[in-house]
């Protein structure tokens, strides 16, 4: 028996360290250990409840935009708008919300995970006239290998051909994250931590040079999606199709649902969104969201017992770094009792399964290509294709929302804060299934708790000892070099893990800066 | 981010092959772009990015800092830019940006408070550990923007030691204390910059 520990997970947000012990080169056990503390909900007791919305939006670098509604949501049915958000403002938060998407999925998949499965050093041997591959190669000439290091080595399987024009997208990837950026800030004011959603809708207005601004951008996204991304991925799926059968998991999905296609409904489980609420299992079988089923469990991590099997609107974040038995800082959250894994796949899979007919479209013409039956979704693939798609989903669906939009018309509606008061705001974020809830009393945030996409893939074991969804997901795996466990790596990042509020400290090491002191 | 100060001087843009001096004010050599720009308005372009974590008490100190700044500065040719924990914070950056100063907390040890001023030239970022986007932001920014062949003329990093990193809004006294001076060690140097780069005027 042995054990590795890869720490931290590089290519992710935030610091991740995964323990797995082997057996004749079988995963028999894993502990995926989220290493930093998230203290939001500490900071923000006591506090104006309008305040949740700006402050949320900095616990994360990557998915403030997320924060941003999920927050934004929460106040509007503590302050009773649920249902009167108007519709201009609505749509616009569907798309900045949609624009995150957009930009953070196409990072996600260029920039931290492509580099598991494409060989960037195979651009030493370029010899065309694409200036960024020749900064590209100039890079590995001079030893340069960061970004694209480090690595475990043993597996690329594309050809040279195709692993150089995967490079030349990785670039172009830049370019439009950059793009997705800017579509963002059209209707979100900045970005990172937009600053348009705010309770009662957005205050931003509708004008027409803005949707017009918009729209090219979106369509050279949406051009970007089919020609470069869908493809790129396909590509990879097609040379490295085991792990359709890779990193299976728990095999429970969970979604919050997101873009909201109707305001008139104040009950967030089950108003008409682009992407479905719901839960669904490996046997495909839907089941409707209950927000009542979930609770966080802390045996295994760094809180105090006490505070255990808590519903979050009556969540408690009471830390006790080294408690016996713990190793991790994040909680863990269950649904029904049982571990639920959350992410794009699993709002893609509940949409599938219950119809939806673009979707259902999507999802069959990438199985009936690979032979796969929807089952083959539950794997590092599945996560990949489903995130490639619900990306496509919902860009070939905002210039509809972007001529929804009605120029004349308010985004805004006013409102009075609520002496005391209950809120629930649930979306799903980039990486999934994202929760947060408030208590009011006197006008002042009286308790906030958030449980985040992350919280769900990667926490720890429960009371009763049943390991987390990427846990579970390593559990079983194949390790061909325990040198090079790339396995594992894949795995993680098809998770999309995020674990960031990273500290942004500047620490020079080795020489003092002490010379360029100034004052 | 960690960043290595090394004995030699690195300098990540070579791949950008960004101009290593500011085009002589008169003469053919003159990146034609770049004329038309300066002539049309006159002024460099100054990008001012705030970075860290407002939740983290003296981490967030570049936060604070470009927030105040935006309500004194209103020069036209400064965009004062909040990037909190952004991972590719660059990216935010406008692509015809003469001057780039970044203000971030610096811990080297010193006393809380402590104020630096240095260049990527001073600080090696290749020898630190690639962490995370967020971790090595700085450092892949650079590279990223190379590899768009994006330049970036000259930049400039302010920083400050801070003295507490914990959840929290407010700053330390000992770095509360030295805004007001950085404030102006910033002023300083947009004004040293359109004083340098200021041409056709």
């Amino acid at each position: 028996m042995s054990k590795i520990i890869v720490d931290p997970i590089t290519r992710i947000e935030g610091h991740l360290k995964i323990e797995v012990t082997t057996e004749n080169g079988v995963v028999k056990d894993a502990h995926s250990s989220g290493m930093m503390f998230r203290g939001i909900e500490l900071i923000l007791k006591g506090r104006d409840p309008r305040d949740a919305q700006r402050y949320v939006q900095r616990i994360c670098g990557v998915c403030p935009t997320s924060h941003s509604i999920a927050a934004t949501l929460n106040l509007d049915s503590a302050f009773g708008l649920a249902d009167k958000i108007p519709d201009n403002g609505r749509i616009i938060r569907n798309l900045i919300l949609g624009a995150a998407h957009i930009a953070d999925h196409i990072l996600h998949f260029y920039h931290l995970a492509a580099l598991d499965y494409v060989d960037v050093t195979k651009v030493a041997g370029y010899n065309g006239n694409d200036p960024a591959l020749n900064s590209v190669k100039e890079f590995i000439k001079r030893g340069e290998l960061a970004p694209f290091v480090p690595r475990y080595e043993g597996d690329y399987r594309l050809s040279d051909q195709i692993n150089i024009e995967a490079t030349a997208h990785y670039v172009k990837a830049l370019e439009m994250r950059r793009k997705g950026q800017e579509m963002l800030t059209i209707f979100g004011g900045k970005m990172p931590h937009n600053m348009a959603v705010v309770p009662g809708g957005v205050t931003s207005t509708v004008t027409v040079d803005k949707i017009a601004s918009f729209l090219w951008r979106l369509n050279e996204l949406r051009d970007f999606i089919d020609s470069v991304y869908i493809p790129d991925v396909l590509a990879v799926a097609e040379v490295y199709s085991d792990y359709f059968e890779i990193g299976v998991g728990c095999g429970n999905l969970l979604s919050y649902g997101l873009w909201d296609l109707e305001g008139g409904n104040p009950d967030y489980t089950n108003r008409k969104r682009l992407v479905k609420q719901g839960t669904i299992s490996t046997d495909l079988k839907l089941g409707a969201l209950d927000p009542n089923k979930i609770m966080e469990y802390v045996k295994h991590s760094w809180y105090a017992d006490s505070s255990t099997g808590k519903h979050p609107s009556h969540g408690i974040t009471e830390p006790q770094y080294g408690k016996k038995g713990a190793y991790s800082w994040s909680k863990a959250p269950r649904y029904d009792g049982k571990v639920y894994e959350v992410g794009p796949l699993a709002g893609m899979a509940v949409t599938y399964a219950s119809g939806e007919p673009t979707v259902k479209n999507l999802i069959d013409s990438v199985l009936s290509r690979f032979k796969a039956s929807p089952k083959a979704l539950f794997s590092v693939l599945g996560r990949h294709a489903a995130r490639a798609l619900i990306t496509k989903y919902v860009a070939d669906s905002m210039p509809g929302w972007l001529l929804q939009l009605k120029p004349s018309e308010p985004a805004y509606i006013d409102y009075e804060i609520p002496n005391e008061a209950m809120g629930m705001g649930l979306v799903d974020g980039a990486r999934g299934a994202l929760g947060h809830w408030i208590e009011i009393k006197d006008k002042k945030i009286a308790n906030y708790q958030c449980v985040v996409p992350s919280t769900w893939n990667l926490c720890p074991r429960d009371d009763k000892g049943q390991p987390g969804p990427v846990e579970q997901a390593l559990i079983g795996t194949k390790i061909k070099d325990e040198n090079n466990p790339f396995e594992l790596g894949r795995i993680v990042r098809s998770f999309d893990p995020c674990l960031a509020c990273a500290i942004h400290v500047i620490t020079p090491k080795g020489r003092t800066l002490g010379i360029y002191k100034v004052g | 981010m960690e960043y290595t100060k090394s004995a030699k001087t690195v300098c990540h843009s070579e791949g950008a092959k960004r101009p290593k001096t500011r085009p002589e004010r008169s003469g053919g050599t003159r990146d034609p772009s770049l004329l038309l720009r300066v002539t049309s308005e006159g002024s460099p372009r100054i990008t001012v990015l705030g970075i860290g974590n407002l939740l983290l008490k003296d981490e967030g100190v570049g936060v604070h800092l470009v927030q105040k700044l935006a309500s004194i500065v209103s020069d036209a040719n400064v965009n004062i830019i909040d990037a909190g924990t952004y991972p590719d914070f660059l990216s935010l950056v406008d692509d015809s940006t003469d001057k780039l100063i970044i203000i971030d907390a610096v811990k080297t040890g010193d006393k809380p408070g402590t104020i630096y001023r240095f260049s990527f030239d001073d600080v090696d970022l290749d020898s630190a550990p690639p962490i995370s986007l967020h971790d090595i932001g700085v450092s892949h920014s650079l590279k990223m923007m190379a590899l768009l062949n994006r330049q970036l003329k000259s930049t400039v990093v302010i920083g400050i030691e801070p003295k507490t990193i914990d959840f929290g809004l407010e700053l330390s006294p000992e770095v509360e204390g030295k805004l007001s001076e950085i404030v102006k060690l910033v002023l300083q140097e947009i004004e040293e910059t359109n004083r340098a780069m200021e041409v056709n005027k």
